[in-house]
């Protein structure tokens, strides 16, 4: 999918409501787009990780999975491959939730680059970047 | 990714519980780089290496800051502290721990990403 004003950088942007049942075919979607790109195996492996563990960190810890919209975005810059993963939910809180440090544990440990971005008007937004020729 | 030569043998528990806690240090680097908002207490998640910990403490930027001015210091929530560490202090929200000289404090140190390089 293209988008307007980015036709020199390969983009693929998802957007909507999602639920759990959504996070298989996001992952399918982005992995595509970075076989397309010419990822590594190990990058895609990484790639696919970490947006699988976004996703469903945004529904699961966001939404209190119960779902809700979401927007990943991803490009292609320079051999790099960068994601972001932003819902509108509850914002990264001192609420304990299941498992939500070993999913961002996963993927810090997946990308070369990662933040986590809060936003104004609520949610968070993950920041990622991969290099699309990393090895095994 | 982390270059397999970055990654430390790991020869222990206490070692392996010692790069659990790198890892979750490098998540909250990230909360750290993201903050758009300065002010006010910030959510970071609990750096003791128990996997399934769910724990978030809250800090300012400059506390957080304080901690990590020393590799081998860790935030953690009060109560998660290991036997082999030392606590350098506590509160209510939050308690920093210590990594011990000999390989554990190795593993700190050789992970750290403010650390020098070379």
């Amino acid at each position: 999918m293209s988008r307007s004003g980015h036709a020199a950088v390969p983009y693929l942007a998802i957007e909507g409501f999602v639920t759990s049942a959504d996070v298989g075919g996001i992952r399918k979607r982005v992995r595509a787009f970075g076989i397309d790109h010419g990822a590594s195996a190990a990058a895609l492996a990484a790639i696919v990780l970490a947006v699988s563990e976004a996703v469903a960190n945004a529904v699961v810890h966001g939404y209190d999975s119960a779902g809700g919209e979401l927007r990943v975005e991803v490009d292609v810059e320079e051999n790099e491959l960068e994601v972001v993963v932003a819902d509108c939910g509850r914002g990264f809180t001192s609420a304990p939730t299941r498992g939500l440090g070993l999913g961002l544990g996963l993927m810090r440990e997946s990308a070369a680059e990662f933040e986590i971005r809060d936003q104004p008007s609520g949610g968070v937004e993950v920041w990622m970047r991969f290099p699309l020729d990393s090895a095994a | 990714m982390a270059d397999d030569e970055d990654v430390p043998a790991i020869e222990t528990p206490e070692e392996q519980f010692a790069l659990n806690e790198t890892t979750f240090r490098d998540v909250n680097e990230g909360i750290e780089a993201g903050r758009r908002e300065r002010e006010g207490l910030v959510p970071f998640v609990c750096e003791c290496g128990v996997l399934g910990c769910t724990a978030v403490v809250e800090l300012s930027l400059g506390e957080y800051e304080a901690v990590r001015a020393e590799s081998r210091c860790f935030l953690v929530a009060p109560g998660h502290v290991a036997e082999f560490e030392e606590v350098r202090r506590t509160g209510d929200n939050f308690a920093v721990i210590a990594k011990p000289d000999g390989p554990l404090g190795d593993i700190a140190d050789r992970t750290d990403p403010r650390g020098d390089p070379g």
